[in-house]
């Protein structure tokens, strides 16, 4: 998906499940309950595109709602994979990402700011952080499965 | 004189809402305008085949499964919305589907 508004879903903004994969390039997810969840094996790709250096970032802000899997700006979970979370702006929101239950994701110059949370893992999720661009470190927080 | 205009008309009512842009060896492009048209896009998309291109305008009520290998292209402004609270706007049942430059939008009550 490129290009999209993506605003005022009621659930999940987008929703991603079920071995499917999907790529997301300079979208604005906002205000949603939660901006992204990828489900039950489901591979993403967000902000960068393959075979070239510039990034496409998504802006995945505000998304604050409430209850069980609300205020989530991207969820990783299910053994499903961000190959690539790269490049996008991550603001506002509850919790910008969380990868757990066996979810795995590979995140890289992004600007996660203004989250209550920056990046929380739990029970098994795998993450893998190759550079230092992603800036608020202090906000990352991990617990045992 | 006023049976030409009914006949017009009449024709003018049966056209179907989707045009059939051009065709070229990356697959065939369709327009469609939303505008009052209740279930446009979805007939266009049934249309459509492998490696289609639809163009959208307007705005769109409507609960879209894409199965098929095309591109959908908002320009920038086009938006879509689902006919009712429970569902989705899209769901995505093929590979290699592209969907860019539209407003996805929760339902609106009406």
């Amino acid at each position: 998906m490129e290009s999209n508004t993506i605003r005022n879903a009621s659930n999940f903004g987008i929703s991603v499940t079920g071995n499917s994969f999907l790529v997301l390039l300079g979208n604005e997810i906002t205000n949603n309950r939660s901006g992204i969840a990828a489900t039950f094996g489901a591979g993403i790709r967000l902000g960068v595109r393959l075979f070239t250096d510039d990034p496409t970032p998504n802006v995945i802000a505000n998304n604050a709602g409430s209850g069980m899997l609300g205020g989530i700006g991207v969820l990783i979970v299910d053994n499903s994979n961000a190959s690539i979370l790269g490049g996008n702006r991550i603001l506002g929101n509850n919790i910008g990402v969380v990868v757990a239950q066996s979810g795995h994701a590979q995140v890289a110059g992004n600007e996660i700011t203004g989250n209550q949370i920056g990046i929380f893992t739990n029970s098994n999720g795998s993450l893998l952080l190759p550079f230092a661009e992603n800036p608020n470190p202090s906000s990352r927080r991990s617990t045992p499965g | 004189m006023r049976i030409y205009f009914v006949l017009l008309l009449s024709f003018a009512l049966a056209a179907p809402p989707a045009t059939f842009a051009r065709s070229n060896d990356d697959g065939r492009t369709f327009k469609v305008t939303c505008d009052s048209r209740r279930g446009a896009l979805a007939r266009v998309i049934e249309r459509a085949r492998d490696g289609d291109t639809v163009r959208v305008r307007g705005t769109c009520t409507e609960t879209l499964t894409i199965d098929k290998e095309i591109t959908l292209d908002g320009g920038g402004a086009a938006s879509l919305s689902p006919e009712s609270s429970s569902d989705s706007t899209i769901t995505v049942d093929a590979r290699n589907v592209t969907i860019r430059g539209f407003l996805l939008e929760s339902f609106r009550s009406r």
